[in-house]
């Protein structure tokens, strides 16, 4: 009877919400695998989140190995920060710094963080004492694109709501090639897709500017808030190594090993917040929706942007390219130069879509920080 | 805090935020412009090759 009870402990303790959170995990995987949608993240999360469910489970008990993880890489917010060193190792500025105009789609498409954070505030007026402004802004931050520092905020604003604010992030950094297309259509038309963008003739990056704007980006944004130190500075360290061109062994750690271990480890200690009682809420829906719709504005904040400056330009820009400034790199780039194949084959604008995407990057820790500088 | 006072708050803070965004990007904007302007060092081999 008592070897009976032990054997099916856990079938008679599971409920309808931790079933349900597995389909959840299961629906994560198979996006990943099939959909190839973030796979590195998806897949790690939906398991992560299977493991959180299954009752009495010993991987995220007190001195379970998930626990130990969340504690040591979330709760000090050493994943994020080391996530940053790999992708700024990553990142090229060079096409940045060649059309430096394309900053301002970096900021414009920050809209999405600020107009998410005022429907978290609106969701008051639904569901009266929901979010407080802290929380709205840990939510707007979805709108961020940018998977750490929605992790560096939302661990700070709203450590209760990190599991939905995370997966929201990664799920809609996935889907940019579903949300961002109708959004640029909706918003420009044929002939301002087809314009072309020609390269800036004779302008060759300097080895010396590439290594002096990792060092000034920190310095200036650390002055300006200190919040996001950890943050950009690690961001800009990465490419440091990257652009010093003595660091070759450091830069292809960081790049590789560094990123995939910490995107391992990252992906199921997320998952595993996904636990039935906290994550099956009205709470999490609004957060969803309303990260959607943070997605839909940073779009049309960064194209609006383009569409404003061609007023100005006699060089007209491809408006496109601003809804790049969005963080999600770089497959928002990626995702603008095919819709620009797909209306003139002969359309090249991957390089200025980059800088635009290297400009959200840049945008969107700015972002943070500075809500962080003014809520803290 | 009430909603309202909340969404106040909330509007100042937004507009403040998002308005700094554009600042200091617009201050990397010249600095960019300004490295644009920098050179690497001419090396010993090129410079003799030229003259």
């Amino acid at each position: 009877m008592l070897a009976t009870h032990t054997l099916f402990y856990g079938f008679a303790a599971i409920g309808a919400k931790q079933v349900a959170m597995m389909v959840i995990g299961l629906v994560l995987i198979a996006l990943a695998i099939r959909k190839q949608y973030e796979p590195m993240l998806l897949l790690p999360i939906g398991f992560g989140a299977i493991l959180a469910n299954i009752p009495a489970s010993a991987a995220v008990g007190p001195q379970g190995f998930l626990t130990v993880l969340y504690n040591f890489g979330i709760e000090h917010e050493l994943f994020p920060i080391l996530i940053f060193i790999g992708v700024g190792a990553m990142i090229d500025f060079s096409p940045l710094l060649s059309q430096p105009v394309t900053l301002f789609f970096g900021a414009a498409a920050q809209l999405g963080i600020f107009m998410a954070m005022l429907l978290a505030v609106l969701a008051n007026y639904i569901v009266p004492g929901v979010f407080d402004l802290r929380e709205a802004a840990a939510i707007g931050i979805i709108g961020a694109a940018d998977g750490p520092t929605s992790i560096y905020v939302g661990r700070i604003f709203a450590p209760k709501y990190l599991a939905p604010i995370t997966v929201a992030a990664y799920s809609y950094m996935a889907l940019v090639p579903i949300i961002q297309p109708p959004v640029i259509r909706l918003l420009t038309s044929r002939r301002e897709r087809c314009i072309r963008m020609q390269p800036v003739a004779g302008l060759k990056i300097s080895r010396r500017s590439r290594i002096l704007f990792p060092i000034i980006v920190t310095i200036v944004s650390g002055l300006v808030s200190p919040e996001g130190t950890a943050l950009i500075g690690s961001l800009m360290f990465g490419n440091l190594i990257r652009e010093c061109g003595v660091l070759e062994r450091l830069s292809n750690s960081a790049q590789n090993e560094l990123a995939n271990l910490v995107t391992l480890v990252l992906g199921i200690t997320i998952g595993a917040t996904m636990r039935a009682d906290s994550f099956l809420t009205k709470e999490t829906a609004l957060i969803l929706g309303i990260g959607l719709l943070a997605f839909v504005f940073d779009t049309a904040g960064g194209v609006l942007a383009a569409k404003f400056a061609n007023l100005f330009l006699r060089t007209k820009i491809n408006p496109m390219i601003g809804a790049c400034g969005i963080s999600a790199f770089p497959m928002s780039a990626r995702v603008i130069q095919k819709m620009a194949l797909e209306e003139d084959d002969q359309n090249f604008i991957l390089m200025p879509a980059v800088g635009a995407n290297v400009a959200g990057q840049i945008g969107s820790i700015i972002a943070g920080a500075m809500l962080l500088r003014m809520l803290s | 805090m009430t909603t309202p006072e909340m969404l106040r708050e909330c509007l100042q803070t937004a507009t403040v935020a998002f308005g700094s965004v554009f600042l200091v990007l617009g201050a990397f904007f010249v600095l960019i412009n300004l490295l644009n302007k920098l050179k690497d060092p001419v090396s010993e081999e090129e410079n003799g090759r030229k003259l």
